[in-house]
C-alpha cells in the first residue's frame, strides 16, 4: 500500500508521457536546456536507457536542449565537481542522483536558492521529505524495495524446491558509499536474515580481475555461501564466472550456488536465458531519463510540483517472461545489446 | 655553388633592431624559465575556451569551481614536483589524499578543525616518511615502493570506509575553522585556494632562498656530485617525500572539508593528474628542474580543460579521450615552444 501511490502516479505519468498529450505544452516558445548529471558512465551498460529516453523527449519536444554529464569512475568526489560545473551553466533544471545526500546538499541547496529546479532520480535522499534536500521530487526505483522484491521471489522458489534454499548470502557490490546500492543490499539482507540465512556484504569493486579475486577468496573462505547478489548486473557473469571454476553449479536448479541480479541489461536477460541467473529486476530506467525532463519542462511551462515521489519500479524480472523483456530491451539498445551479452 | 648563390642571393632584410631584441629577449625568458610554456598555454586556452562557451565557462561561479579543484591537485602537485626535483617520483599521493581526507571526516565531528587538520598533516608525512624511508634505505626504485604504497593505502582507506561512508551533515558545516579548511568560500573563492597560495609562496621561498632548494636540485642534477659536495642525499630526499605526503593530505583535508564528506575513492587517479601537471609545468622527470608555478598552472590547466568539456555537455565515452589529446598538444606546444627558445 505504501509504494501503490508513487506506483500509480508513475503509472499516470508514463501513460502522458507515451501518449503525448499536453500538445499546448509542446507548442511553447520558450527554449529550455536541461543537465542530468549522473553516476552512470559509459562503461555502464544502463546509461543507454537514458540517453536514448533523453534523446525521445528532445524528439517530442524540440524546444527543449537535454545534456548528459557523467563519469566513467564511481566517485562521489567527481560527481560532486562535474555537479558543480553542470550548475555553473545556469541550465533551466537539474536531474541528480542522491548517492550520497552529505556530499550533494551543499551544491544541490545553493542551486535551487538560486532558482534552478532539480529532480532527483535513480537515488533518493533517504531522509524524511522536511529534512532532505528540496528537490522537486524522486524519479526512480526503491532500491531497498529492489532487494526486498528479489530475496522474496527467490525464497518463494527456494520453497517450491527449484533452487536451494539459503544458507549464506553474499551482496557483492561494486562501490562501497553508494547509499542506493547499500539499500539493494539491505533490502535482500532483511529477506534473507528472516529466512535464516546469514549475510554479508562484500566489496569488489568495479574491475573485472580485481572483482573476481575478491569474490573468489571469500567464496573460499566461506564455503557456506550459496546464494550470490550481484547489485550491478555486468558483474553477475564475474560471479558466475568464479563460482563456475570453483565446481559450485552456479546455474539455476535445486543445487550448489544460486545467482541473483539487477537490471533490464543484456548481461542480465541473457543470464536469465541461459539459465545461469535466476532473477533481475527492472526499476524503469527509461523512466527515469525521460520523467525527470518531463517533469522539468512541466514546472517551467505549467508550473506543475509533484506531492510525491514518483516510483518507476521494482518489476522481477524472471525466465517466465523473459522474452518480453529481451524484445523490450533490443528495442532499446539496438545492434548494442549483443555487443553487451557479456556472457 | 654555395658562393654562387650567395652571390644571386638578395641581401637578406634584417628584421628591425626592437623586434629583433623583444624575439630575442623572449627566447631568453622561455630557455630561462621552463614554466612560461605552461603559462601561455593557459592563456590561450583560456581565451578560447571564453570565446566559444557562450559564458558558460567563463563566469564566475565555474572559475570558482576550478580554482577549488586547482587547489587541492595544485597542493598535491607541489609536493610531486619536490619529489621530481630530487630525481624520484611518488605516485602513491593519490591514496595520501585519500587517507587525509579521511583523516580528517573522521576526527572534524570530535575536535577542532584545526587539530583534525594536523592530524591529516601528520598521517600524510608519516606516510612520506614511509616511502621516503624505503626508497632510501633499500635503494629501491621510488617508482615501485610508491606503486605499492599507492595499493596499500588505497586498500587501507576502502578497509576503514568498508560499507560505510566518513561524513559530516551539511547542516553542522559551519564556524570560522570549518570553513577554515576548505568547507566554504570566501568571495568567489574556497578557502583551499588560500592554502594554495600560501603553500605556493612558503615552497618557493624555501627553493629560491634557503640551502634547501639548492641541495634539493643538486641532488636531483646529480646525486653523486651533490654527495661529494657535503650534501645528505638520502636525508634530502627524505624531507622531499614528508613534504610530499604533508601536501597530498593537506589537498585531502581540503577537499573533504568542501564536500563533508569521504569515501575509499577520494583522491583515486590524482596521482596521474599531479605527475601530468608537474610535467606540463616544466618538471623535468629525470630531476634537477622544477618550477613550482608552472606545476601550479599545470594543475590549472588540467581543471580548465576538464571542466571546458563538461560545460560544453561531451559525452562521457568521448570525455577521456578529449582530455587525453588536449593535454599530448598542450604537451607538444610546449616542448616545441622550448626547443624554439633553446635554438640559436
Amino acid at each position: 500500500m505504501k509504494i501503490a501511490k508513487p506506483l500509480a502516479a508513475a503509472a499516470v505519468l508514463a501513460t502522458t508521457a507515451l501518449s503525448g498529450s499536453l500538445a499546448a505544452a509542446q507548442e511553447s516558445d520558450d527554449s529550455y536546456r536541461f543537465v542530468m548529471v549522473s553516476h552512470i558512465g559509459s562503461n555502464d551498460p544502463n546509461m543507454a536507457w537514458l540517453t536514448l529516453s533523453m534523446d525521445e523527449f528532445t524528439k517530442r519536444y524540440p524546444n527543449v536542449q537535454t545534456e548528459y554529464i557523467s563519469t566513467n569512475q564511481y566517485s562521489i568526489q567527481e560527481l560532486v565537481r562535474l555537479l558543480e560545473q553542470a550548475i555553473a551553466t545556469r541550465p533551466d533544471g537539474i536531474a541528480v542522483p542522491i548517492v550520497s545526500s552529505d556530499a550533494l546538499e551543499g551544491p544541490l541547496r545553493k542551486a535551487i536558492e538560486s532558482g534552478i529546479p532539480v529532480v532527483a532520480f535513480n537515488i533518493a535522499d533517504p531522509r524524511p521529505k522536511d529534512e532532505r534536500i528540496p528537490y522537486l521530487t524522486y524519479v526512480g526505483g526503491d532500491e531497498y524495495l529492489t532487494g526486498q522484491e528479489l530475496g522474496k521471489y527467490a525464497l518463494e522458489q527456494a520453497e517450491a524446491g527449484e533452487i536451494p534454499m539459503p544458507e549464506r548470502v553474499v551482496c557483492a557490490s561494486h562501490d562501497s558509499a553508494h547509499q542506493g546500492l547499500k539499500a539493494r543490499c539491505a533490502g535482500m539482507k532483511e529477506v534473507m536474515e528472516a529466512a535464516g540465512a546469514e549475510f554479508e556484504e562484500l566489496f569488489i569493486g568495479a574491475e573485472p580481475a580485481t572483482a573476481r579475486n575478491t569474490m573468489q577468496s571469500y567464496l573460499q573462505a566461506n564455503p557456506d555461501t550459496n546464494y550470490i547478489f550481484t547489485v550491478a548486473p555486468w558483474s553477475a557473469p564475474w560471479a558466475w564466472g568464479v563460482a563456475n571454476d570453483m565446481g559450485l553449479d552456479p546455474d539455476v536448479d535445486d543445487k550448489g550456488m544460486t545467482i541473483i541480479t539487477v537490471d533490464a541489461s543484456p548481461a542480465a536477460l541473457e543470464g536469465i536465458k541461459a539459465g545461469h541467473v535466476l532473477a533481475s529486476s527492472s526499476q524503469g530506467f527509461w523512466l527515469q531519463g525521460y520523467a525527470p525532463m518531463e517533469w522539468l519542462y512541466w514546472y517551467h511551462e505549467l508550473g506543475y510540483t509533484p506531492q510525491s515521489d514518483i516510483l518507476t519500479g521494482p518489476t522481477v524480472i524472471t525466465a517466465d517472461a523473459i522474452d518480453h523483456w529481451e524484445t523490450m530491451v533490443r528495442k532499446v539498445f539496438g545492434d548494442v545489446y549483443d555487443e553487451q551479452n557479456t556472457w | 655553388m654555395v658562393a654562387a648563390a650567395a652571390a644571386g642571393a638578395k641581401p637578406r632584410r634584417e628584421p628591425p633592431k626592437g623586434r629583433a631584441m623583444s624575439v630575442e629577449g623572449f627566447k631568453k625568458t622561455v630557455s630561462r624559465h621552463a614554466e612560461i610554456g605552461i603559462f601561455l598555454i593557459a592563456a590561450l586556452l583560456i581565451l578560447v575556451f571564453s570565446a566559444t562557451s557562450d559564458g558558460r565557462w567563463a563566469n564566475a561561479y565555474n572559475i570558482g569551481t576550478i580554482l577549488q579543484v586547482t587547489a587541492t591537485l595544485g597542493l598535491m602537485s607541489l609536493g610531486v614536483a619536490l619529489v621530481i626535483g630530487t630525481g624520484e617520483i611518488d605516485i602513491s599521493v593519490g591514496s595520501t589524499f585519500g587517507m587525509g581526507a579521511l583523516t580528517y571526516l573522521a576526527l572534524v565531528q570530535q575536535i577542532d578543525p584545526p587539530l583534525a587538520a594536523l592530524a591529516s598533516v601528520a598521517v600524510g608525512a608519516a606516510i612520506g616518511a614511509f616511502n621516503g624511508l624505503l626508497v632510501t634505505r633499500t635503494g629501491t626504485p621510488s617508482l615501485i615502493i610508491t606503486l605499492g604504497s599507492l595499493m596499500i593505502f588505497r586498500g587501507i582507506a576502502i578497509a576503514l570506509t568498508d560499507g560505510f561512508s566518513f561524513s559530516v551533515p551539511y547542516k553542522m558545516r559551519s564556524g570560522v575553522m570549518y570553513t577554515a579548511f576548505g568547507g566554504d568560500s570566501v568571495g568567489m573563492f574556497n578557502t583551499g585556494v588560500f592554502w594554495l597560495a600560501a603553500a605556493l609562496v612558503v615552497l618557493t621561498a624555501m627553493l629560491k632562498l634557503m640551502p634547501f632548494g639548492n641541495r634539493l636540485l643538486a641532488v636531483g642534477g646529480s646525486a653523486a656530485s651533490a654527495h661529494s659536495r657535503g650534501v645528505r642525499v638520502d636525508r634530502v630526499k627524505l624531507r622531499a617525500f614528508i613534504l610530499c605526503g604533508a601536501l597530498a593530505a593537506l589537498g585531502g583535508t581540503l577537499e573533504a572539508g568542501k564536500l563533508g564528506f569521504a569515501d575509499g575513492s577520494m583522491g583515486r587517479l590524482m596521482e596521474l593528474q599531479a605527475i601530468a601537471s608537474c610535467v606540463l609545468g616544466g618538471c623535468l622527470l629525470a630531476g634537477g628542474r622544477i618550477s613550482l608555478a608552472g606545476a601550479v598552472m599545470g594543475a590549472f590547466v588540467l581543471s580548465s580543460i576538464q571542466s571546458y568539456l563538461v560545460v560544453m555537455g561531451v559525452r562521457p565515452q568521448w570525455f577521456m579521450l578529449l582530455l587525453g589529446l588536449i593535454v599530448v598538444l598542450a604537451a607538444l606546444g610546449d616542448r616545441k615552444l622550448r626547443a624554439w627558445a633553446l635554438k640559436r
